[in-house]
């Protein structure tokens, strides 16, 4: 005999695209937020041209790695959709952790790259560099808390083909802080 | 439960007997208010608090204006910090929480929705907010905030002004969320009320601007400005942030102003808005006019397309005033504080969108094509560009205040004191006419320094009226709160309803906002559709 009653009313599914709404909005906030201090940083480099970067030596294979490694977490993470829509959960979760380890390997490598540069805060460049690129670093600390959030909800059934809005939410952010790093890895690592 | 959801407001009934887990006790007064994500506890404090800010920022304004014109007993250190920092306060303590509160408290009712999108966030936005507020106000009295002399106020100060326009975006976005998603069966975008619909535009122009200035006020953290930096020297932090005092970017306080009049307008006639569509369009042209991230720099501000949209801007404004009156002429009127506060509203920010083209036309390209003092606000003096800005927080101020009179049946049962309000509204009119036309003359008219001086008294006796009518209706908004106000002693009407389905809502809204599922909305005016087929 079944414990489950003859008729059951069908789970209260969250809004429709609630959260997908909700992190389009705060990853506009968060690009405008670090355009305009990118902005600030090429006026910095404009007004100080002769003396920007006198005393220190910006690397490329720390800066090129990196925008590698993020581009590759896009692709999990775009993977990590699929699989989800898909209700292949053994592989999205897979994929999560795969985008997870790229995150945590770009922070990694940023910060080696902060020891390499070794730039002062009293610095003229020092301010605007430490700005631009350590929001870099935080939104991407951010977006892999989301998406590490989004996967625990995900282990625990809340998401799948029927709802996979948390995980397209948290790609949707990682895919803008990816954007958002291109645009530092050009204006200060590869226009010096 | 995750973050993101919401909590439900009552517990299933008949949880405990059916073997579920007992019901949680009552919680008390203090854990309602601290605790509740409910957008309705959270729109009231917003409105309160925002009140009680406008009127104390309006009197830290009118005192450097009394100073400037020779009052004696006032210390000037103390008043260069009031000087500098009364923008900051009336714009993001005063104007912006208002309309953001009314809309925390309205949308959700105008869009059809159980509740606000991320209630929670709403919520911590509010208290970011509120701690923000008091860290800033704290910093300015005790010799901080920008213009200080305490370097650790000082830092405190510019921190908290960073506090502020991040916890006012998380608010916007909670109530934009519920625009986009939480919208009741048949209401498209299309059929979205206006004022629903403006805060969609108005949270869209916050989220491109306000992190700009967001940025500039990070930066100059990170170089640990020293006091003299913050005091407003050309490469210091105030100059880097002072383009949001200036046009085209103070609109982007009072986009919601236009939303109102035409929901109130609406309501107080019983008409439908013709050309509903144009109407959001303007709405629209008029947030695109506002946005002022690309004006940050002096040299930015000097250019045609500076100059264009500064003109620009009077046509929506224009436009949704003309909508307004016509669909007032069209019905038979219910005169109301709501009504009265945000036409004298829009006439106030049609005024400064006026002072606006001025400036705008006479600083366009090289030099100047007439002599006009323009000013600017905290650091450049007194001036046209001083007397705009005064003149659109006071409109926006309004439009908060007419929000709050329209809406205040939902808000309160009973709603705020109708023959208050009715009293107030011209009071607020000749106080921000004052508040803006003082700096004003003094733009168009550069007089002698012995003119000046009453001017400026004038500037500051328009601020302290405005103060005390936020006092007076902060003081109608606790009364009806405590349940000791209302329209019930006015005798006279009842309250005006609208088309919109806030009006179908209980007066204040139970649990859930609507007692029953909402009918498939067909129109932008269900409520009228109602009426009109003879259903209830």
């Amino acid at each position: 005999m079944s414990i489950m009653p003859a008729e059951l009313t069908a789970p209260v599914l969250p809004r429709r695209r609630q959260l997908l709404f909700g992190t389009t909005f705060a990853a506009i906030a968060v690009a405008v937020f670090q355009l305009a201090l990118v902005g600030m940083y090429l006026a910095e480099r404009a007004a100080h041209r002769n003396v920007w970067l006198a005393e220190n030596t910006i690397p490329l294979t720390q800066p090129n790695m990196n925008f590698g490694t993020l581009i590759f977490g896009s692709i999990f993470v775009q993977w990590a959709v699929w699989a989800i829509a898909r209700n292949a959960r053994s592989q999205a979760y897979l994929a999560i952790g795969c985008t997870l380890l790229m995150g945590a390997a770009f922070l990694n490598q940023q910060t080696f790259l902060w020891s390499e540069v070794q730039m002062r805060m009293a610095q003229i460049e020092g301010p605007t560099f430490y700005a631009v690129t350590g929001t870099s670093f935080t939104i991407t600390a951010v977006a892999m808390a989301f998406l590490l959030l989004m996967g625990i909800r995900a282990l625990g059934g809340q998401y799948s083909s029927r709802l996979p809005d948390g995980v397209s939410a948290a790609a949707l952010f990682w895919h803008v802080s990816v954007a958002l790093y291109s645009v530092v890895w050009l204006a200060v690592y590869i226009m010096k | 439960m995750a973050l993101t959801e919401t909590r439900p407001e009552t517990a299933p009934a008949g949880a405990a007997a059916d073997g579920g887990v007992a019901p949680r006790p009552e919680p008390t007064a203090v854990e309602k208010v601290l605790g509740s994500g409910d957008h309705k506890v959270v729109g009231r404090l917003f409105i309160g608090a925002s009140l009680l800010y406008s009127a104390f920022y309006l009197v830290v304004a009118a005192l450097p204006h009394f100073f400037a014109a020779g009052a004696t007993g006032l210390d000037e250190s103390v008043m260069i910090r009031f000087g500098l920092n009364h923008p900051i306060g009336l714009m993001l303590c005063g104007v912006m929480p208002l309309i953001l509160g009314v809309a925390v408290y309205v949308v959700p009712l105008q869009v059809g929705a159980p509740s606000l999108s991320f209630p929670r966030a709403a919520a911590m936005s509010f208290w970011a907010w509120m701690l923000a507020s008091d860290l800033f106000l704290v910093s300015m009295l005790v010799k901080g905030s920008y213009g200080g002399s305490s370097e650790k106020m000082t830092r405190l100060g510019h921190a908290s002004f960073g506090l502020l326009i991040v916890s006012l975006l998380v608010g916007v976005v909670s109530v934009m969320v519920t625009v986009m998603s939480g919208r009741t069966a048949g209401m498209t975008l299309g059929r979205v009320p206006y004022f629903s619909f403006s805060m969609l535009v108005t949270g869209a122009i916050w989220l491109v601007t306000l992190p700009a200035a967001l940025a500039a006020v990070t930066l100059w953290q990170i170089r640990r400005p020293t006091p003299s930096d913050l005091a407003g020297i050309p490469d210091g932090a105030y100059s880097a942030f002072v383009w949001l005092f200036s046009q085209p970017a103070i609109y982007i306080a009072v986009i919601p102003v236009l939303g109102i009049l035409l929901d109130v307008a609406g309501s107080a006639s019983g008409q439908r808005q013709r050309s509903y569509g144009v109407s959001q369009g303007l709405i629209v042209a008029f947030g695109a006019l506002s946005f002022g991230a690309f004006a940050i720099t002096p040299e930015s501000r000097n250019t045609l397309i500076w100059a264009a949209a500064a003109v620009a801007i009077a046509i929506p404004t224009l436009g949704v005033l003309g909508g307004a009156l016509d669909t007032l002429r069209r019905g038979k009127l219910n005169v109301g504080p709501g009504l009265i506060f945000s036409i004298f509203s829009v006439l106030l920010l049609l005024l400064g969108v006026i002072a606006g083209s001025v400036q705008a036309v006479s600083t366009a390209g090289e030099g100047q094509w007439f002599d006009v003092a323009v000013g600017g606000v905290g650091i450049g003096g007194p001036g046209l560009s001083i007397g705009q800005f005064y003149l659109v927080m006071a409109a926006g101020l309004m439009g908060g205040l007419g929000a709050t009179f329209h809406w205040g049946s939902r808000i309160f049962a009973g709603g705020l004191s109708k023959g208050l309000g009715l009293g107030l509204a011209p009071l607020a009119l000749l106080g921000g006419l004052a508040f803006g036309l003082g700096q004003l003359i003094v733009g168009l008219a550069m007089p002698e320094a012995d003119t000046v001086e009453p001017l400026m008294i004038v500037s500051g006796i328009g601020a302290i009226v405005l103060a005390l009518v936020a006092f007076g209706v902060l003081g109608s908004f606790a009364a009806s709160a405590a349940g000791k106000g209302g329209s019930s002693d006015d005798g006279d009407d009842a309250p005006p309803a609208g088309g919109t389905l806030e009006w179908l809502a209980a007066s204040p809204p139970v649990a859930g906002n609507f007692a029953e599922p909402l009918a498939v909305v067909g129109s932008e005016y269900p409520v009228l559709d109602l009426h009109e087929t003879g259903a209830n």
